[in-house]
């Protein structure tokens, strides 16, 4: 009977984060693009025309013509398909990249807030000292350390955004390690190993998890921009960032070689960071009641709250 | 100033320094993974044992990494970062003119991108839902989405090489001609402004929002206080904390990523010569590189925390 109530509610709570998230159109419209984009990837060798590596020089730095849609590049391969060829490593990396950093970052988190003392101080210094370096420098520096390839590119850039997620995840044990449901635990003989599996962490997950769908905009541009200074994945595969930088010498001439992935990366880091911001908006109890009501209903009751104003 | 935000310096500036030792810790552990001995990855496979021999222990890398490490740090104390094994010279002088370099370029993009930034989030609050919000929401979401090295390429294609107005790349001393100086770095610093200038939009915008629903804004407004007063004595006032919190990792995130409108544009700074540093295998060069940037951004941070400290008594 308990259970049964408690599901009920986190249903609704559920549902009630679901409507405030896709009440705007927006976006659900960056939603449905984000899931194209992401099929598009997995069946890639369905969806792209051309193999992406294969050259054709007699078909070199072709314009937009019906066989290829988005031209050819200086060794004749298929623009569009290396584009949706491309999307496999961004989204690998951004997901992969993202799964590195949460984890590291919140086990270290956890072990700061929860131990404290030393521990803490040596591991927020830590923390401190690599936020002190850019997180682009950072991840070019272990890049060029770890060497290329797209496990180490993921490992590079992961590493390089650990530090926010151990900062978020110490912030949320701080304010739990009090709770009255921790105290409860350790009153019931419940180990602090325990403790902190079954108490606390659940409830640091809610921050880290926007914090997760915002910066996998940020890995994917990361990798772009690793890519894009020859320190990402290795040629001949495709990558955004790579294709960018290689229709550099052919700016002048061919200039849809250089725009076409641009726009793939805006695409893709734009969607992932509107819904990173509607995630949060969802999740925030402080706007609870302010959104959710469709456009036109939030006009009109931002209106009646202006007169009082 | 009181004795409270004179022991907030001090414990503040006690801090970076302890923040700069582990980044010199961290930098010099990494390069200590790189398999192999520095001088023969430079040198590469021709080079003969003897002249490895000569050279490692010209540049004592045959000494134990402690006694290197000390070395080093004791060196930074004097005002030298190690010799660049493939620029052959002291690294302190190879670095720190570029960072001037990098710098004319940085500071002149932030202070634009910010004060544009902040007064257009400030105006888009002021107009929530409105089409000049929408507009202007619309801009910085995508403004902070767009790759700067291809937003510069397209500044390119456009300013450059279609309509001929700006220099595609390249770079001019300013001592030896301050207009052609100017002329080759206003894009570099119109791409790097408007990546600085979305992300303080949003910032600037939810900052004002959260400050307009406060209850001292709503009391100011009772008690016939007028609009422009509000706007800027209430409202401004305290949304400028959170923007000036973030301005000093902002301004270091920039100097970051001058790395690549460096390199797409051609410019001799901070960014570019580690790129060298990275494709000669001259890690040395690369790790004081980061430990620059790394105490640029510390100083920054030092800086916002005391202005801070003296803006708002709070944090005392």
């Amino acid at each position: 009977m308990e259970k049964n109530k408690k599901s009920v509610l986190s249903r609704l709570r559920s549902s009630r984060i679901f409507r405030v998230m896709f009440g705007r159109k927006l976006i659900v419209v960056c939603s449905v693009m984000l899931v194209v984009m992401f099929l598009l990837a997995i069946f890639a060798p369905l969806a792209a025309p051309y193999d992406p590596n294969k050259d054709d020089l007699y078909n070199v730095l072709k314009g937009s013509t019906a066989e290829h849609l988005l031209g050819t590049d200086s060794n004749g391969r298929d623009v569009l398909s290396r584009i949706i060829y491309g999307g496999r490593i961004s989204f690998t990396v951004g997901v992969v990249a993202v799964v590195i950093s949460s984890v590291i970052g919140m086990a270290l988190g956890l072990i700061s807030g929860v131990i404290g003392g030393a521990v803490d101080t040596v591991i927020m210094r830590v923390m401190d000292a690599m936020m002190a370096v850019p997180m682009l420098i950072l991840a070019l520096f272990l890049g060029a350390i770890l060497g290329q390839g797209l496990g180490n590119v993921c490992l590079a850039i992961g590493i390089s955004m650990v530090p926010g997620y151990a900062r978020i995840t110490r912030g949320q044990v701080l304010t739990v390690r009090n709770a009255d449901y921790v105290t409860a635990g350790k009153l019931c003989g419940g180990s602090w190993v325990r403790n902190t599996i079954v108490h606390v962490f659940p409830n640091c997950l809610s921050a880290n998890i926007v914090t997760m769908t915002s910066s996998l905009g940020g890995a994917i541009l990361a990798e772009a921009n690793l890519s894009f200074l020859g320190m990402g994945i290795s040629p001949p595969t495709a990558s955004w960032g790579a294709m960018v930088s290689g229709g550099y010498k052919y700016l002048s001439t061919q200039p849809i070689i250089a725009i076409a992935p641009g726009v793939a990366i805006i695409i893709v880091v734009l969607c992932f960071n509107m819904v990173g911001d509607a995630l949060r908006d969802a999740l925030d109890p402080k706007l609870r009641g302010t959104l959710g009501k469709g456009r036109k209903r939030e006009k009109q009751s931002r209106k009646g709250r202006d007169r009082y104003a | 100033m009181s004795s409270n935000l004179l022991k907030m310096i001090g414990k503040r500036i006690v801090q970076s320094c302890i923040t700069i030792v582990i980044v010199t810790l961290f930098v010099f552990t990494l390069i200590q993974m790189v398999p192999g001995n520095p001088v023969a990855n430079y040198l590469g496979a021709t080079a003969s044992a003897e002249q490895i021999e000569y050279y490692t222990h010209l540049y004592g890398y045959d000494r134990p990494v402690a006694v290197q490490y000390i070395s080093w740090i004791t060196g930074l104390f004097r005002g030298t970062m190690g010799q660049s094994i493939s620029y052959q010279s002291e690294i302190a002088d190879i670095l720190l003119p570029r960072l001037l370099v990098t710098l004319s370029m940085v500071v002149p993009a932030f202070i634009i991108g910010v004060l544009l930034g902040v007064f257009l989030g400030i105006l888009a609050a002021q107009k929530r839902g409105s089409w000049v919000d929408s507009l202007i929401s619309f801009f910085s979401n995508i403004g902070v989405s767009i790759p700067m090295f291809w937003l510069g390429m397209m500044g390119m294609l456009v300013l450059g090489l279609k309509l001929h107005i700006l220099p595609t790349s390249g770079y001019v001393p300013i001592e030896r001609d301050p207009g052609d100086w100017l002329k080759h770095m206003i894009m570099p610093i119109i791409v790097m402004s408007l990546g600085v200038m979305a992300s303080f939009m949003r910032l600037a915008r939810s900052s004002m929002l959260e400050v307009i629903r406060q209850d001292y804004v709503t009391t100011a407004k009772a008690k016939g206080v007028d609009k422009k007063s509000v706007t800027i004595k209430h409202q401004l006032r305290n949304a400028l904390i959170p923007i000036v919190t973030v301005m000093g990792s902002r301004l270091g995130t920039m100097v970051g990523s001058t790395v690549l409108i460096e390199s797409l544009f051609v410019i001799p700074g901070l960014g570019s010569v580690m790129m060298n540093g990275i494709s000669n295998r001259d890690f040395m060069l690369v790790a004081n590189g980061v430990l620059i940037i790394s105490i640029f951004v510390a100083v920054c941070n030092l800086v916002v925390d005391i202005l801070y400290g003296i803006i708002d008594p709070r944090t005392r």
